[in-house]
């Protein structure tokens, strides 16, 4: 049998499907009653309480950077966990833009690419925690410099860079040189572009789920349906 | 009030594409129901930025995929049931044997059943004689892509149909 046999039988058999369809109309009423709320409004607030946690981190990390820019250690530290809650926050805007212009009225590959990218969210932290490995060599050196400034009596003796003779800052300097190229090749590499890949789909897996696998299985997909030959 | 009848009256005139789309995309009688009611909800959700100058049905087409799509992906389903929508859009069944034409409707809906969830899409597009541009608009692929995934399909179906 052809399909496009098929399709006639398929379409001379619309009639008759009319005919034994029944639509209850009393139940589209009351639909139209229904409170109109969105699906995604839970995911909507984690993004927002995120974008606030972010924008507070980037405000404290500014304040702090201005106060010791003349101190390079301290201003290059802050400089470095700077980059990670701006991308972070940008990450999270970008969430935030996608749920509130989610429209089901748009093509298919469009609406469906966006919920990936929505239910693929947990792998952006996932990616950039290991991008910015080098930066968690900052937070002791930006928390005792604050709680020196802040007076902080039983712990104000301590600093990273003086107790380490400056050795800190030099380990600090050189994972960040050696590990951000990696890091930026392993950002890259972990996308749904290369999900066919064993060690990626295994980071992928072991790290965000099978779920969040599958979704980028299908997101490779419906992206070579809209821009490749297949 | 004019626009809730407008509503009402499109929904009438399309309900087929509404009963095809949940029996393709849910085996499940519950789930079918289910999926009807927030095809419905969804359609009436976006039914103020309808633009009248074009085809209801491909706006419907795409609202109602691309829900029976997120609702297959989705593990938990909406669950949302409201037992007083049940039986949103209901087939008769009748006792009358079943002819030819009816058996192999039958099997080709099996068949669709089990394609993945892009390809039951194009191939309900396919069969409710859209062009091939029209399916390009509705699911966002390009059309040598839906040209290529229909001869596809087709060579699936022939294999299926030559086994049976």
């Amino acid at each position: 049998m052809e399909l496009d046999e098929l399709k006639g039988m398929w379409l001379s058999n619309d009639a008759k499907l009319e005919k034994r369809i029944t639509l209850n109309e009393q139940g589209i009423e009351l639909i139209k009653l229904q409170k109109v709320k969105s699906k995604l409004t839970p995911l909507y607030r984690q993004r927002v309480i995120e974008s606030i946690f972010h924008s507070v981190a980037i405000v404290l990390l500014v304040g702090f950077l201005c106060k010791n820019i003349s101190q390079f250690p301290y201003a290059a530290s802050a400089v470095m966990l700077l980059a990670f809650y701006i991308t972070t926050l940008w990450n999270a805007l970008k969430q935030i833009n996608i749920i509130k212009t989610l429209d089901y009225s748009k093509d298919l590959a469009t609406i469906q690419s966006s919920l990936v990218i929505l239910q693929t969210h947990v792998l952006n932290y996932a990616k950039l925690t290991v991008l910015f490995i080098p930066t968690f060599l900052a937070y002791p050196v930006i928390l005792t410099k604050v709680i020196r400034d802040f007076n902080i009596k039983a712990l104000s003796a301590f600093d990273i860079i003086k107790q380490s003779n400056g050795n800190w800052w030099t380990a600090e300097l050189v994972v960040f040189v050696v590990l951000i190229p990696l890091g930026l090749w392993f950002y890259k590499e972990v996308s749904y572009k290369n999900v066919d890949k064993k060690w990626v789909n295994d980071y992928i897996r072991k790290s965000s789920g099978t779920r969040v696998t599958k979704a980028l299985e299908f997101l490779k997909e419906l992206q070579s349906l809209k821009h490749e030959n297949i | 009030m004019a626009n809730d009848q407008e509503f009402t009256r499109l929904i009438r005139e399309n309900k087929r594409i509404i009963y095809k789309i949940c029996n393709s995309y849910c085996s499940d009688k519950d789930d079918r129901d289910d999926l009807a009611q927030e095809i419905i909800y969804n359609l009436w959700k976006s039914f103020n930025n309808f633009n009248a100058a074009f085809k209801f049905s491909t706006w419907m087409y795409r609202i109602a995929l691309n829900v029976a799509i997120s609702f297959y992906r989705s593990e938990k389903k909406f669950k949302n049931h409201d037992p007083i929508l049940e039986g949103l859009i209901v087939f008769e069944e009748t006792q009358e044997d079943k002819t030819e034409v009816e058996k192999n409707l039958e099997l080709l809906q099996g068949f669709i059943n089990e394609l993945k969830e892009v390809d039951k899409a194009i191939i309900l597009l396919y069969l409710d004689d859209r062009s091939h541009r029209e399916i390009s608009e509705i699911t966002g692929f390009t059309e040598t892509n839906v040209a290529t995934k229909i001869n596809r399909i087709k060579d699936k179906l022939r294999a299926n149909f030559s086994k049976k």
